[in-house]
This record gives C-alpha cells, structure tokens and sequence, in this order.
C-alpha cells in the first residue's frame, strides 16, 4: 500500500490513488507501474515535440492520446485535461498556434513529476535531469 | 465472482500503451492466464492465423488498424465468434452502437480496477464456459 497517495513538489501534484487501486499492498506491483510510466514519459516527451518541428498535427493527435492512457492512471492534476485539450486542438487543426506552448507546458508537468515519482520509489532516472523553470 | 474462470485461459491483449500493457499482464497473469501482446489491429489478426485464443482484449484505438476495423475483420472475413472485449476511454452510451455494429462482445472503461477487469471478462467468458 503506498502510504501518501498525493505526491507534491515542483510545482506540480501527483495523485496515485488509481496505483493503489489497482497494487493494493503489492509494493511490487505498485513499483512496476510507476517505474513503466517512467521509461515510456521520455519517448512521448520526444514523440511531440518532434511533431511539432514538423508540423504533423496528426501526429501530435496521436501522441496526445497515447499519453492519455498512461495519464489516466498515474493523475498529475491538471495534465489529463491539458493533454485532451491538446488531442483536440491536433485532431481538429483548431488553435495550432497554442499547441507549442501546451507542449512546452506538457514537458515541464510531466518531468517535475517523473522526478517526484523517481525521488518516492527511490528509483534510479534514466531520464535528462530538466528541471523546470 | 468465480476465482479460477482466468486460469488457463490464452488471451490476445492489443494495446499499445506500455503502462495498461503492464498493468493488464500483471492482473491476468497472477490469476493463471497466459498473455500474448500485439500493439496493433494488424498484429491481431496476423496472430489469429496461426494461434486460437479464449478472448480478446483490445484498445478501441490503436495505431495502424483501430479496434472497430479489427473486430469487423475478424467478423466478417474471418468468420471468428472469439469473445472481443473493447478498452476505451469513452463512456459506454457513446461507443455501444459501434461495439455492436462491429461485432465487440463488451467494453471495459479506462482506466479500470482489478475488480472491473475480471467482471467484465466473466460476464463474457463464463456463460460460454457453461454452454458447452
């Protein structure tokens, strides 16, 4: 059982209660899951902005979404409905000039909580040590 | 709740994303099953061709092939009645129309619970356990 469900630092908040839902006192489990979002954030981080540079908005749609899964299971506040914001913008081709900054707002959200997860499971970053501004 | 109607069972999961992959093979397979992976509708129906499967849990959108194609492939061309259980972020009253015109058997909500996984596969697999 994860003992503080609510994770905060870095200006951003980290909800884990689905995490503890799902390992209940399987540390392991628990473990394995923070540590697989983890591994997967970097490349989704990459997988945006280099769809940005080239202007693929479908692209962007889909990376968008793919993140969504992982989002709905590891809660940073705000960032579900930042990412469904941006999956909608990308798939209608609406507000394209938002979409740069909501990348950029992206990344900084999600690293500050991959190193405040990485600190809390004590597990070694295997990720750039950005921290954001 | 029956404990041990996933024992045993050979279940193709299509998804894409590495979290719900861990998280599904991690349930499943602690209740006995044995897990193939594909990330896409192709591989499904590429792994159909020369291996059988109890059922099917695939994410409604994947890359390259989506889980409506998929199913409807599997249906239509295919002619397999294998239990196809949907994932999808969407509530149920959105999606039931295209899970039924695309042959899907059920859905299970992202994101799910232990609990919400094994109902809803057996209130798919079980009866088909008992109709024999």
């Amino acid at each position: 059982m994860i003992n503080n469900c609510l994770l905060t630092g870095d200006g951003v908040e980290v909800d884990l209660s689905i995490v503890n839902d799902l390992a209940g006192n399987d540390n392991t489990f628990s473990q394995l899951i923070v540590q697989t979002f983890l591994d997967n954030s970097p490349s989704i981080i990459e997988r945006l902005k280099v769809a940005l540079i080239n202007k693929d908005w479908e692209e962007v749609y889909k990376a968008a979404h793919f993140a969504k899964s992982s989002l709905s299971v590891i809660r940073i506040k705000g960032l579900l409905e930042h990412v469904q914001q941006l999956e909608t913008y990308a798939k209608q081709k609406t507000n394209l000039d938002k979409i740069p900054g909501m990348i950029d707002d992206f990344e900084s959200k999600i690293s500050s909580a991959m190193h405040l997860l990485a600190e809390n499971f004590k597990i070694k970053a295997n990720f750039p040590l950005h921290k954001p501004q | 709740m029956k404990s041990n109607f996933l024992d045993g069972k050979h279940i193709l999961l299509a998804e894409d994303n590495p979290v719900n992959q861990m998280i599904v093979r991690h349930i499943l397979e602690n209740k006995g099953s044995i897990l193939t992976i594909v990330e896409n509708g192709k591989e499904v129906i590429e792994q159909l061709a020369h291996a059988q499967f109890d059922l099917i849990l695939m994410d409604v959108q994947m890359p390259l092939m989506d889980g409506y194609e998929t199913s409807g492939i599997i249906r239509n061309q295919l002619g397999l009645k294998i239990p196809i259980i949907a994932f999808t972020a969407h509530a149920p009253y959105a999606e039931h129309e295209k899970l039924v015109e695309f042959g899907l058997n059920g859905f299970i909500i992202k994101p799910f619970t232990i609990d919400s996984l094994c109902r809803s596969i057996e209130s798919i697999m079980v009866p088909q356990i008992f109709s024999v």
